[in-house]
């Protein structure tokens, strides 16, 4: 009997057939999809859609990377990351990382792919910290407000890491921190580009890379020599005993260090000698290189830099040596100092010296100090004779002072024996010396220095001579005409204390000349005329003449009863000292505190690391030079004071306005000064090495481009003549032109509180040298009427209110502010540009350019309805933008143009070389200079010509403390107080105060200094960023590297679309 | 194909034979309009982009595409038209993939709906017409997923509001997956973040194409158009 099928049973099993078949279908379909998905990973295409390729690669970075056979990117990245990173520097933190680095990589894989297997790219994620520290590379860290959320207890670390070096050859770039993906490209390629170029030179500058890395290590092993030997503190452990055991502890443990590091002077001079023989060799070759001439190149200014950082180490090195034994007074030491003696570099000599000096002479006070006995007490006095010969004027100095003060009897040889020599540091210091120890010397030995070249020399023998009545007034008055002032001052002061009437007018005069800042040389002056008038009243009543005296002078005064100090009136030789090269750091040196000296000797060791990292990073580096003299945008702090031009506001020195000038001055000038740094250093930081170019001068080889920002004062021949030759060597000059000098920022103090603008035309003498390269420079100001291509300015208004006039910030579109968007699409400075605003700005014309063998190309173009006066301007916004649509269109107008010429003729073709200008001075004499023209070897007639000319300064004005305070005039302070001082110090300005308001004009000093602030990151001009950009432009393209300036209308693109 | 044409034809008519989706689509653009112009300031903003409006329209879609998609399979659950269904001659798949089409031609007029923003900004001032189709690319495929997630959990259940909630868990999980990428040890965070739509879509809005984005949108589509087929199917061996 067959049993009839269990169709349930079947049914069930159908069903679970059917349910495990379609699980495994879903597990099979997820695994498939997961392969795929993986795969898709492994080998991916991208195909970017957005106009100009804002997430590809560009050209630019592509060739740079396709040019550099085995280039190594090294990629630091940590092994995990938080959800969210603070950026150094940065206020936003760094948000979702992990994708970022997903991101970041991707970038990296499309450089890699693009270098068709040159480049290699490798992932660093072991040994992190070590490696970010030998590369410097900035960490991420977790942000304050997220550490407990983020961080786990078992993940130590706290900096994180997203940075890149780049190794090609000998030669490496750093990238220490890639916080955003907008500029990183440009920042790559640009570090690619600089390779290339750093790596080109580097074969050339081998052996001076090599020296230097050389130098470099040889004071690394001399310091890890003295800190082999540095007795390491224990544990902090509470120490028993009174306060005058554990003093005496400490003197215990100081002496053991000293003696610790004497002992072993063996074994560390073995490895720090090393440093100065390189140092010799150095300066050897160098001596060599000047006899043969020529420019000297980056790579060799920086390694004469690092050279004499390391020789100063060296010197250092030997002062903290001699203080070593100073410090142990040890006689078996005086055999270190002798070598010392013997050292190469002047302050271990000096240091040496100062020591063998303090044996014999202790100071007093000095415990335990005891003069030396036996051998060495003939042994160092005969040290310092023969450092009376010794071929540094600061050692003969310093000889000098020793030598009197351990030998009085000796004393009046001695001085007149430096009194001969032929340095007059030397010859002061003896002069020096005579009058603090009283020395006496022959007055007839003396006299002679009274026409000494040196000042301070012809300043200490009066002194000299003063102080021992043995001068007359006939051989102190010729120098009431030194060329000098310190010397006239002095002179007076002897003079009138020699009561000599005669002189009485012309020491008077003398009174008002002497600088502000020389308040004792002042009062010393007017204490002697004081005594000189009331002397001279009485000879008055009685006689006009003066008595003779035999020598023809006037007889001197009956000498009053006055304490004198033998000392130069006003700090001038002592000040003189300070400022001459080397004598604070050298002869006057310190000596160092042993234990303290290490410390010094790291921090001098720091500089040199940064001083070699700069040498390193020489070769390829190109200077752009600012050509500095004309009132042009010159980001360089200035030496010298305003202030120095008006010896008269000394007169004022009791009047607390004048004391308020005086200080607000001097503040302003050091505000400027810093400015002018952050700006310079602003684009140092981005790469580019701008360095001052003085007018009237030749210009240097290593300048690679000219820029000439905006000058409003005249060009003398012999500046126009140097620019003229520059221009002719065919490297990149750019001039930005400033055809007037504009102010519309202002406000009135007065009903019905108007804008006040001023505008002011101004005359460089460019016109007819521009107008011989093909360029009419129209000497006009461009607007646009329609305000679609009008940026806006920013007005400071006063509104009327019953509690006074407010201050109100008005924005305006503004005609005069144009914005262009015409531009050459073949000239790579400006063909990625989507729109610039080029405010204030002249047009120019071609001048019969094909005639003369010139390619004129406008490079940026107005639009057709622009519109060009030369006169009549409206500046206050709100009526121009009525009066504008009246005016006659007269567009298009090329507002920056390019002349380019491979034969063209100089300016100065025919003419003879103009001379220098002898500036006269008031009385219409001619001012002695120490400047001549150089000499002209190899004079252009001829030659290539790369020259573009830009109609505005783009706002970027010249802050110079000199420009910005040209308007100072002190005198209005004699006139009325409260007024004057507004008048007279126009850099009080401050939109609280009320005198600032009564300052108006285009020389204020805040609106200049806004006007080159709001051009940088942070303010609030609508165009600083097309601006900048348009000026890294500038940059790029006169080194050679116009591919970068697409690359930052790309990376500008990218910030702005980026999703 | 011809099958999953007329499900899919008669699934888009279906919209519009009521009230719903003039609603729906009326609600949709008026949020994206709240969005774009008061949340993101757009026209302070002096920048021609469609930036704001592709960082709201995926959130909105997060609600808005669940419940296009709730009613898809469980209403025919629900109401037994499913059984009708069956008894054609259509497979499984072809059901799912025809109701995914009625969806998306759905969602591709609410977006040809929105292309009125694009256009206007335009005509305000250059706008980058790379960044607009990499946007709208990136639209139809993250619609795409979700639609496939809405249609898979419509065919979990018969309660439309229960395929409405989980629907958009899911995409909002799968969306916003990143977020949490950081706390994950080890390479899970790699593996989660490829998992997120969010990330995929950034890259196809800003302008570039890429092969892994499409890739991972495909998969996530083909996966939920199995899970739903299967899902359908268990009917036969539950």
């Amino acid at each position: 009997m067959s049993t009839a099928p269990k169709p349930r049973d079947t049914t069930r099993s159908n069903k679970l057939k059917s349910g495990t078949n379609a699980v495994i279908m879903v597990i099979a379909t997820i695994g498939l999809l997961f392969g795929i998905n993986w795969l898709s990973t492994q080998q991916y295409g991208r195909y970017d859609m957005t106009e100009g390729q804002i997430h590809s690669l560009s050209d630019t970075s592509k060739e740079a990377i396709q040019a550099m056979d085995g280039l190594e990117i090294r990629v630091y990245l940590s092994k995990r990351y938080p959800k969210t990173l603070a950026v150094p520097g940065m206020r936003e933190p760094l948000k979702n990382v992990p994708r970022y680095i997903q991101r970041f990589r991707d970038r990296l894989d499309e450089y890699q792919r693009n270098s068709n297997g040159l480049a290699s790219l490798t992932i660093v994620q072991e040994d992190l910290d070590d490696q970010a520290a030998a590369l410097e590379l900035q960490p991420l860290t977790i942000p304050t407000d997220q550490a407990d959320v983020d961080l786990s207890d078992d993940e130590p670390q706290r900096k994180y890491y997203i940075g890149l070096s780049l190794h090609y050859g000998r030669v490496e770039e750093v990238i220490p921190i890639v916080a955003q993906l907008e500029d990183f490209e440009y920042r790559l390629t640009k570090a690619l580009i600089r390779l290339q170029d750093k790596q080109r030179d580097a074969n050339v500058l081998r052996d001076l890379l090599d020296f230097g890395k050389e130098a470099h290590d040889a004071v690394d092993d001399c310091l890890k020599s003295i800190q082999r030997f540095q007795i390491k503190e224990e544990a902090e452990e509470e120490k028993e005993g009174g306060l005058g055991e554990q003093i005496q502890q400490l003197q215990t443990d100081r002496s053991s260090q000293v003696n610790e590091y004497l002992n072993n002077y063996a074994t560390i001079d073995e490895k720090c000698s090393k440093v100065g023989q390189l140092v010799a060799q150095h300066r050897e070759s160098r001596s060599k290189d000047e006899n043969n001439g020529g420019a000297r190149s980056i790579s060799e200014e920086q390694l004469d830099a690092l050279v004499d950082q390391i020789g100063w180490f060296d010197g250092m090195y030997g002062a903290w040596i001699a203080s070593l034994v100073n410090a142990e007074r040890n006689p078996n030491s005086f055999k270190h100092l002798e070598t010392l003696l013997k050292h190469n570099e002047i302050a271990a000599r000096a240091s040496a010296l100062r020591v063998v000096g303090n044996w014999l002479t202790p100071p007093a006070g000095q415990p335990g100090a005891q003069p030396l006995a036996g051998p060495l007490a003939d042994r160092a006095p005969r040290a310092i004779q023969q450092k009376l010969t010794d071929q540094a004027p600061e050692v003969r100095a310093l000889a000098v002072k020793l030598g009197v003060s351990i030998n009085p009897a000796m004393a009046s040889n001695l001085v007149e024996k430096a009194l001969h020599d032929r340095e007059s540091l030397v010859r002061e210091a003896a002069l020096d010396v005579a009058l603090r120890s009283k020395v006496r010397v022959d007055p007839a030995q003396i006299r002679p220095f009274l026409s000494d070249p040196d000042f301070a020399v012809r300043q200490l023998a009066i002194v000299y001579l003063g102080f021992n009545k043995s001068a007359t007034v006939a051989e102190f008055r010729p120098l009431l005409d030194d060329p000098d002032p310190r010397v006239r001052t002095q002179v007076g002061i002897e003079l009138a204390r020699m009561g000599d009437v005669e002189s009485l007018d012309k020491i008077e005069a003398l009174l008002g000349s002497i600088p502000a800042q020389d308040f004792r040389a002042r009062q010393l002056l007017q204490q002697s005329l004081q005594e000189l008038r009331a002397a001279a009243a009485p000879k008055k009543e009685g006689a006009d003449e003066p008595t003779k005296s035999p020598q023809g002078g006037a007889t001197p005064a009956p000498a009053t009863a006055r304490p004198r100090a033998p000392q130069p009136a006003g700090a001038a030789p002592g000040r003189r000292a300070a400022t001459r090269s080397g004598l604070d750091r050298i002869g006057d040196v310190q000596l160092p505190d042993p234990l303290e000296g290490i410390s010094m000797l790291q921090s001098l060791k720091e500089d040199i690391s940064t001083k070699y990292n700069a040498l390193k990073d020489s070769p390829g580096r190109k200077n752009i030079g600012i050509l500095c003299g004309h009132e042009e945008f010159c980001p360089f702090s200035e030496t010298g004071s305003i202030l120095e031009k008006f010896p008269m506001i000394a007169n004022l020195q009791n009047e607390p306005f004048a004391k308020r000038a005086v200080d607000d001055v001097t503040k302003l000038e050091q505000q400027l000064n810093q400015f002018n740094d952050v700006i310079r250093r602003f684009f140092m930081a981005r790469g580019y090495r701008l360095i001052k170019v003085e007018s009237g001068k030749p210009i240097e080889n290593s300048v690679a481009a000219l820029i000439v920002y905006g000058p409003r004062k005249p060009y003398s021949d012999l500046d126009l003549y140097y620019l003229d030759q520059f221009v002719l060597t065919g490297k990149p000059v750019v001039l930005f032109t400033n055809n007037y000098d504009v102010s519309v920022n202002q406000w009135d103090d007065k009903p019905p509180y108007n804008l006040v603008s001023n505008i002011k035309s101004t005359d460089t003498n460019l016109d007819a040298f521009l107008a011989n390269y093909g360029v009419t420079n129209n000497k006009d100001l461009v607007m646009e009427p329609q305000r679609k291509n009008q940026a806006k300015i920013h007005t400071i208004s006063a509104v009327r209110t019953t509690i006074g006039p407010l201050l109100n910030d008005a924005p305006y579109s503004y005609p005069l502010f144009p914005k262009f968007n015409q531009f050459s699409e073949t000239h790579p400075l400006v063909s990625s540009l989507g729109e610039t605003v080029l405010p204030f700005v002249s047009s120019f014309s071609a001048d019969r350019a094909e005639e003369k063998g010139i390619q004129f190309e406008p490079l940026i173009t107005s639009s057709d309805e622009a519109v060009a006066k030369s006169e009549g301007f409206v500046l206050d916004p709100r009526r121009l933008k009525d009066t504008i649509v009246a005016e006659k269109v007269t567009g298009p107008h090329h507002v920056a143009v390019q002349v380019s010429g491979d034969s063209v003729s100089s300016y100065f073709a025919g003419r003879d070389k103009p001379t220098l200008e002898v500036p006269e001075t008031e009385n219409g004499e001619e001012k002695p200079t120490e400047e001549t023209p150089a000499k002209d070897d190899k004079r252009l007639d001829r030659g290539s010509v790369n020259l573009i000319i830009i109609g505005s300064n783009m706002g970027f004005e010249c802050l110079n403390p000199s420009r910005i305070m040209g308007d100072f005039n002190p005198m209005t302070l004699m006139q009325d107080k409260i007024k004057g001082l507004a008048a007279a110090i126009p850099f009080v300005v401050r939109s609280s105060n009320i005198m600032a308001r009564s300052f108006l004009g285009p020389q204020n000093p805040q609106h200049r200094q806004a006007q080159v602030a709001t051009q940088l990151p942070g303010q609030q001009w609508d165009f600083r960023m097309e601006s900048l950009e348009f000026l890294f432009n500038v940059f790029d393209w006169s080194t050679g590297s116009a591919g970068l300036a697409k690359l930052r209308s790309k990376q500008r693109k990218y910030s702005q679309r980026d999703v | 194909m011809r099958n999953i044409w007329a499900i899919g034809r008669r699934e888009f008519s279906s919209y519009f034979n009521s009230a719903i989706a003039y609603i729906a689509i009326t609600v949709f653009l008026v949020l994206v309009g709240i969005c774009v112009f008061y949340a993101e300031d757009f026209m302070n903003n002096n920048e021609a982009t469609l930036r704001p409006f592709l960082n709201w329209v995926p959130l909105l879609f997060i609600f808005f595409l669940p419940a296009v998609t709730m009613r898809l399979i469980s209403e025919e659950k629900k109401t037994g038209s499913l059984e009708l269904l069956i008894t054609m001659p259509i497979r499984d798949v072809e059901l799912v993939l025809g109701k995914l089409l009625g969806a998306f031609l759905f969602l591709l007029l609410t977006l040809a709906l929105t292309l009125v923003y694009p256009l206007l900004i335009d005509y305000l001032g250059p706008l980058d017409w790379g960044t607009v189709y990499g946007g709208y690319l990136g639209l139809i495929l993250l619609g795409l997923a979700y639609l496939g997630v809405g249609i898979m959990t419509s065919c979990w259940t018969r309660n439309q509001i229960v395929a409405f909630i989980l629907a958009l868990l899911i995409c909002a999980v799968l969306y916003f997956v990143d977020w949490v990428v950081g706390t994950l040890a080890g390479n899970w965070g790699e593996v989660f973040a490829h998992f997120s739509f969010k990330a995929h879509f950034d890259n196809i809005a800003k302008g570039v194409l890429d092969t892994r984005d499409i890739v991972f949108y495909l998969s996530v589509v083909v996966l939920t158009i199995t899970v739903s087929t299967f899902s359908l199917e268990s009917r036969r061996w539950t």
